[in-house]
């Protein structure tokens, strides 16, 4: 049944290193939607100069024009967009008497909103980070209260930060309703402490496990030339939980009579262990003014050179390649600590990354991951595509995107989804993705006409005018530029190609690869129109689309 | 699309670098299959075995009601097993398993060299099989086949992941099959005419040799392999019935893969929700007992029975059910109990292959005998009950390999095979790069 020995695979013939625009829209954005490559091109007479003002646009959001994506998010069906945390607590949250599908509408607005930024906004590099900083401060969003509130997780602590100041943002992380349930600190206080949140703050969020000394004495670790203690240990996990005691939510607690029970953030004075602490090798006094023992931790955490290091490695893997050059790690490390009190801090540092040469100069080191495959595959076949929570296509997008294992805000535990190709090449991400692929290219709105309507975007485009032009060759070279940004081995191109050569329910002579078919038709027995959508998930299925 | 065998295939791409280290051979195996599997089921969330199995006897037993005056199991509800323990309610097939030898339970078992009690550091901590470094790249399964690299072709499906993605404890092992759906394990089609076609092309388009191209005809591979079985119309054998949902479903597909004779190893299988911080419930109602207990007690009877109604499955095949930690004695105040230290390891199969009982020492439950006052101390190392199953059931002594930096192994007893000599060398680090990164 199988073959005793296998073939040697042939070697890959996967583009080097394919054009600056093909690179810096498949890693700094969710691939080329239709026009993107061109307006990369028009940008100036060299790469560097083409890179630079498209990186430089794309850092500064509000200057770019997004009323088409605006518009798509005005649909009615998005009515907790715009609901203030308390109006989110109070309307779905508190109340006992409502359905399940609305107390956790909020986050299924988000999920739908946030893949409708991926699909169309124009400010791709923003919506590119926003998903990156969603991971790094990672809470499941399925459950309440946080499914509930989960507008202002989104709205109101990552997204006005991730082109800002980190230490900024990571107090408005502490200080998050979602974060404060999701990591336990909600209930943390000194009779009963709890270190969960403390222990990710130090592992994940800041210092990282690089930095991890494990078990040994605080006074034992060593200083670096500025006095800090190179790394952080147990005890510092367990002195920084007594820090954050106290900072928990306004949830009406049966304790505290003066809680308003507005799901805000809120300080609870009596729940503060108020004693000396000793943090990263700092004593901080007893009966500090309120919040003001976990402020410092905060600062000397943002403030910390492995904190640096261990963002930027982050950011290199997310923007570079799986396994990021020291080096260049090492830099943006620089940019980032040198920076940490910028207001544009992260600007600065995902700029160095961007206009690096290892970013222009590296190929191929990382497998998107389902997301952003399906994100890229809609951007670039110019998707018709309306997605919210009352819409049966989008519901059954999200259900069948949970079987990839890629779903948003749907990872459990706190590290936020894996960023390198380990996971996402096992066949049921592999396979799971390309049976959306296929799902895609079959959905149709209420008149038929098809959501990834390719064979307009075919007929519509001037080098496919004359149907004499419509052989299997060059659609699949068409297909192939657009999806990747550039051309790709001519051998590819022909093995895609022979997929139009026989329909399932054709068996007479193989139509020829230069033998133009007529797109005009979709009847038996060639069915030409289909092989053409089948064509195109083909090409989105190969190796080339999937990397970056 | 010509079909290949997955485990060759890899191979061939340069995993074949372990040859020339002299590492043994395994035995062929094909459809006349005589090697022994052995299916890993994860509790995620930290399994309360304290309350699977509660001391019925002596100054624990007072100590338990103590520490948990609501969520005790009381003793009219507990079922008896060796005087010393009980079993809760809910759990009457696993009495059957343990009254016919098939059941073996190792208590107060954990991570001896970092406690944790953070979820995601302990379970990564087991899962690699390195309990003092985190973010070790590769996981303990995988590094187990990093020690058998010379699987025969016939082996097309050597591991399964019975989940959406891999599991740490697969992590870097090229050739696992994640796979928790058959019946989406397919491309369906854009159009029903071209769809055939399509599936002929796409082999051609990842043929070549580099990672993500490896990656795409791997998952074609494993696709034409399972498309060729009638997953949805399986009637287990012996009248096993699993229970429904995820547990049950994914426990019935692995017995199924398992007697497709394509060469399965090593199975991994998740089984979250034990996370029960609040309203656990107590005796034979609740959630702990609804939600967990009835479906783990009924799916590892249907599992065993299934196994064991033909052929020689059940005789070669180990189950262990493990969980990153134990929960706390005290109860908390919200009907529930919090992260705790020692727990439990359980194993099963065949009454010929199981030494039954409980194992391991039990360190009590006074407050003196607790880890930090608070929890069940830890007295074995996970890796001592693993090695244990490594070595007689799977004939393979590369303890060091597989678990680094373990050392002074000596069984327990918890099944039965043939002692070998552990090898504790720790060879080149290249077996530890993941598959793909060669």
């Amino acid at each position: 049944m199988y073959l005793a020995s296998p073939p040697v695979p042939s070697p890959s013939t996967l583009t080097a290193l394919p054009p600056l625009a093909a690179v810096t829209l498949s890693r700094a954005a969710f691939g080329p939607a239709p026009g993107d490559i061109e307006d990369f091109n028009s940008r100036g007479s060299t790469d560097m100069a083409r890179l630079t003002s498209w990186v430089d646009e794309q850092l500064d959001p509000q200057s770019i024009d997004d009323s088409d994506l605006e518009a798509r998010l005005g649909n009615p069906a998005f009515r907790t967009l715009g609901k203030s945390l308390t109006q989110l607590w109070a309307e779905h949250y508190r109340p006992e008497n409502i359905t399940w599908e609305e107390r956790v509408r909020p986050v299924y607005e988000v999920l739908y909103a946030t893949m409708t930024r991926a699909i169309y906004s124009r400010r791709q590099l923003q919506e590119v980070l926003v998903d990156f900083w969603h991971n790094h401060f990672n809470v499941y969003g399925y459950e309440t209260p946080n499914a509930s509130v989960w507008v202002h997780y989104d709205r109101d602590i990552i997204r006005p930060h991730v082109l800002g100041n980190f230490r900024q943002m990571l107090e408005a992380n502490a200080k998050s309703t979602a974060m404060l349930y999701y990591l336990d600190n909600v209930e943390s206080s000194d009779e009963g402490p709890n270190e969960n949140y403390a222990r990710e703050l130090l592992e994940l969020h800041t210092l990282g496990a690089e930095n991890y000394l494990g078990i040994m004495p605080q006074w034992d670790v060593p200083l670096d030339s500025q006095g800090r203690p190179i790394g952080y240990v147990d005890g510092d996990v367990l002195e920084v939980a007594r820090c954050f005691t106290g900072w928990t939510v306004a949830n009406g607690h049966w304790s505290d009579p003066n809680d308003p029970d507005s799901g805000e953030f809120y300080y609870r004075d009596f729940w503060h262990d108020r004693f000396q602490k000793y943090v990263l090798g700092e004593f901080i006094p007893a009966d500090q003014a309120a919040l003001e023992d976990g402020l410092r931790v905060l600062d000397k955490l943002a403030e910390h050179p492995g904190t640096a290091r261990y963002i930027c490695r982050k950011l290199c893997r997310r923007l570079v390649s799986d396994n990021p050059p020291e080096n260049l790690v090492e830099s943006a490390a620089a940019v980032f600590h040198d920076n940490w009190q910028a207001p544009d801090q992260i600007r600065q540092v995902v700029r160095h990354i961007l206009l690096s040469p290892e970013f222009r100069g590296t190929w191929g080191a990382k497998m998107k991951r389902p997301f952003e495959t399906l994100m890229g595959a809609m951007r670039v076949c110019g998707a018709e595509i309306t997605l919210h929570p009352d819409d049966d296509d989008s519901q059954s997008l999200s259900w069948l995107m949970e079987k990839t294992g890629h779903h948003p805000f749907a990872w459990i535990p706190p590290d936020g989804f894996p960023d390198t190709r380990t996971t996402w090449q096992g066949s049921t991400p592999m396979i799971m993705t390309w049976r959306i692929i296929n799902w895609l290219m079959r959905i149709t709105d209420n008149s038929g006409v098809h959501k990834l309507d390719v064979l307009s975007q075919t007929l519509n485009a001037p080098e496919m005018s004359d149907p004499a032009n419509h052989t299997p060759r060059n659609l699949a070279r068409f297909w192939f530029i657009r999806a990747l940004g550039y051309e790709p081995d001519a051998a590819q191109i022909t093995r895609a190609a022979q997929m139009l050569t026989h329909s399932d329910s054709y068996d007479g002579t193989p139509w020829g690869l230069d033998q133009a078919i007529d797109l005009s038709r979709d009847e038996w027995p060639h069915y030409w129109q289909s092989g053409l959508r089948t064509l195109v998930a083909l090409i989105l299925m190969s190796p080339d689309f999937l990397q970056r | 699309m010509t079909r290949m065998n997955r485990r060759g295939f890899i191979k061939t791409l340069g995993m074949s670098g372990l040859a020339g280290l002299g590492w043994r051979n395994m035995a062929f195996a094909d459809a006349s299959d005589t090697q022994n599997i052995v299916v890993v089921i994860f509790l995620r969330g930290a399994c309360d075995f304290l309350n699977l199995f509660p001391p019925v006897s002596g100054d624990d037993r007072s100590l338990y009601e103590t520490a948990r005056p609501n969520l005790h199991i009381p003793l009219a509800q507990t079922l008896p097993l060796d005087g010393q323990f009980g079993l809760h309610p809910a759990a009457a097939p696993l009495k059957t398993l343990f009254d016919n030898n098939q059941l073996a339970v190792v208590r107060a078992v954990g991570n001896t060299v970092q406690p944790s009690r953070s979820h995601f550091d302990a379970q990564a901590l087991l899962e690699s099989g390195t309990p003092g470094t985190k973010g070790t790249s590769t996981g303990w399964l995988a590094r187990y086949f990093s020690t058998i690299p010379d699987l025969p072709p016939s082996i097309t499906i050597p591991s399964v992941a019975a989940s959406s993605y891999t599991p740490t404890s697969f992590l870097g092992d090229p050739a696992v099959l994640t796979m928790d759906d058959p019946d989406y394990f397919s491309l369906d089609n854009a159009h029903w005419a071209w769809d055939g076609r399509l599936e002929a092309v796409l082999p051609d388009l990842h043929a070549g040799d580099s990672p993500v191209e490896k990656a795409g005809s791997q998952a074609l591979t494993a696709m034409q392999i399972i498309a060729g079985e009638d997953f949805s119309g399986y009637v287990p054998g012996g009248g096993a019935v699993y229970p429904n949902g995820y547990f049950g479903d994914q426990l019935k597909m692995l017995a199924q893969i398992i007697k497709m004779n394509v060469g399965l190893r090593m199975g991994a299988l998740d089984f979250g929700g034990w996370d029960t911080h609040s309203d656990q419930g107590n005796g034979a109602t609740g959630y702990f007992s609804d939600n967990l207990v009835t479906p783990l007690a009924n799916g590892l009877l249907a599992f065993l029975t299934d196994l064991g109604a033909e052929g020689n499955y059940l005789q070669r095949t180990t189950v262990v059910v493990q969980t990153e930690f134990g929960r706390r004695v005290r109860e908390n105040a919200d009907y529930g109990t919090d992260h705790g230290y020692g727990a439990d390891i359980l194993i099963l199969g065949a009454a010929s292959q199981i030494i039954g009982g409980f194992h391991g020492n039990w360190p009590g439950l006074a407050s003196t005998q607790l880890f930090e006052g608070m929890d069940v101390a830890v007295t074995t190392d996970f890796r001592q009950v693993l090695s244990e199953i490594l070595i007689r059931r799977l004939e393979n002594p590369y303890l060091g390999a597989i678990f680094p930096g373990y050392t002074g192994y000596s069984p327990l007893g918890v099944v039965q095979g043939t002692d070998l000599d552990p090898i504790y060398d720790n060879p080149s680090d290249e077996i530890f790069s993941d598959g793909f990164e060669d």
